[in-house]
Order: structure tokens, then sequence, then C-alpha cells
């Protein structure tokens, strides 16, 4: 049966869905017996969604400016 | 490329709808598309050429969209094209701007036995040293309100290695695939899913402690 190490180490392809269906059988039947790696694995998740909503950049002012005075000459030109 | 799309794009119009109208010069509609990608587009530019001038590439990136926007065939959906855009201006601009990183240099054996070994969370036999105890905190959003373990995220963060953090920036903050991943770093898919997970199973340890002892 895989051990906790291996299942930690491949938690990532299993999230992500890169793993074949005999290994995610595996993983499965692995988190079905052992709470330690069902909670690494929602920790995992819960940390990758963390990571996901992180230093969401907004749109410098200066940069939509220079932009929509590019869309508004440069559009009507070619869109003609 | 499957985009997850993380920002308000659900405000915005169908595919076609969307194309034609920024086509027909609708400004308002422009504003808001910039404004709605930005975040993910930052991201990949981010993830390539670093945050200093990643608004700078964006920007050029879009001056271009600008100018193609009517020759659009609508082989991918917008939001691709305009993604795989952003990427290539990046790429030229890490490419000229010389810098020291290789993308290829991957430890390919991280994910030995050598390693996790010494891992100090496993015993000899790879089995847990303690249970892994639960979170108290049980959603992305009650992390991210935690100032000061996201100071101490935010710490190690800035101590990954580069590669572990461009791959880590494009998929969980970009939402990118990684074939594209692949394509844009030029890394072969296992060492970017290996460099991935090194980068995640590190801020997860980050939060395990932080969430254990409250020391960063």
């Amino acid at each position: 049966m895989l051990s906790c190490k291996h299942l930690v180490e491949q938690a990532s392809d299993y999230i992500d869905d890169q793993m074949t269906m005999g290994k995610k059988i595996q993983v499965k039947m692995h988190l079905f017996v052992c709470v330690s790696c069902r909670r690494y694995l929602k920790q995992l998740k819960l940390t990758i969604a963390m990571l996901g909503r992180r230093n969401q950049h907004d749109a410098p002012e200066a940069m939509c400016h220079h932009l929509l005075k590019e869309y508004q000459k440069t559009l009507p030109k070619q869109g003609s | 490329m499957n985009h997850k799309d993380r920002s308000t794009t659900q405000e915005l119009p169908e595919e076609s709808e969307l194309v034609q109208r920024l086509i027909a010069n609708d400004q308002q509609l422009f504003m808001a598309v910039v404004k709605a990608w930005h975040p993910s587009l930052y991201g990949v530019a981010a993830a390539i050429v670093g945050h200093s001038i990643a608004d700078e590439v964006v920007q050029e990136a879009w001056v271009s969209v600008i100018k193609a926007l009517p020759k659009f065939e609508g082989r991918s959906t917008l939001k691709t094209w305009v993604t795989r855009i952003v990427a290539n201006e990046a790429k030229n601009r890490y490419r000229k701007e010389s810098r020291s990183v290789s993308m290829e240099s991957v430890d390919e054996h991280w994910a030995t036995d050598s390693r996790i070994a010494t891992d100090p969370r496993f015993d000899s036999s790879g089995h847990w040293n303690q249970r892994n105890p639960a979170w108290d905190i049980g959603s992305p959003d009650e992390l991210l309100a935690a100032k000061e373990l996201q100071d101490c995220v935010d710490k190690h963060l800035s101590r990954l290695p580069e590669q572990q953090k461009y791959i880590m920036e494009l998929r969980d903050t970009a939402g990118m695939e990684f074939e594209e991943i692949c394509n844009i770093l030029e890394v072969s898919s296992s060492n970017a899913r290996v460099l991935l997970h090194r980068a995640r199973d590190k801020i997860q340890q980050v939060v395990a402690k932080f969430q254990r002892t409250g020391e960063c």
C-alpha cells in the first residue's frame, strides 16, 4: 500500500488530476484509512486556494488611461 | 488552454458578443475587460519577468492586442489569445533583460527517497511521525484574513527558488494549464509538476507550523 510520504509526494498530481487511474485508486484507498493524509490533502487544497487569491493586482489607472487612448486611436481605423 | 477565471468575467458578455463589441470600439467594455483580466494577466507577466515590470509588459501586450484584434480568428477564446500575447511579450522582455536564471536547471531528483528520508514529518517506514493535526481555519478567506500568517507566507514565498515561484504563480495565481506553463517556461511537464508540488508543500508546512505554534 502507498505510504504516507509517497502520498504527500504525489498530492499535487492528485489534486491537479495529473495521475493515472491506477494511482488515483491507490491514493483513494490510502485516504480512506489515513486521517493524517486526509488532513494533509485538505490543507494543501486550502493552501492552493489561498495562494490563488493573494496578490490580486488591480490595473493601474495610468495604464487604463493609456490603453483607452490606444484603443480609441487604433481600432476605428482598423475596424472600418 | 482552459482558464480558471478568478476575475469578474461573469459580468462580461459571452465570447462572440464580446469580440464583436470590442472590434466595434465599445470603449466601456474594453475598459471592463482590461480591469477584469488584469489580475491573471499580471500573474502571467510577473511569473516570467518579475513584479517590477509586469504592469509594463501587460500594457505593451494590450497595445499589440488592440492592433491585432480585427484579425482575431477565434481559434481559442479571446482571453487565452490575450494571455499568450502577454506571455510572449514577457518572454521577449525576459530574454532582453538577459536574466541569468536558467529555467531548465531543475533538480529532477527531488522526489526521491533520499530527500523524503530526511523529511522530519515521516519515520523510516514512510508513516507520519505524529498525527497531522487539523487546522482551526477552514477557508481560504480566513487564512487570508490572518495578517501575521500572510506576512509569514510572504516571507517564505520570497525565499522560494525562482523556478518554483514562477510555476506556482502561473498555475495557482494565474490558473494556467500545465501544457501552457511548460511552453512558456520551457520545462518538461514532469519537472513543472515536481517544482509546483515542492512550492505548495513548503507553503502548506509554513501554514501548518503557524497553526501549531503561532510562530513563523
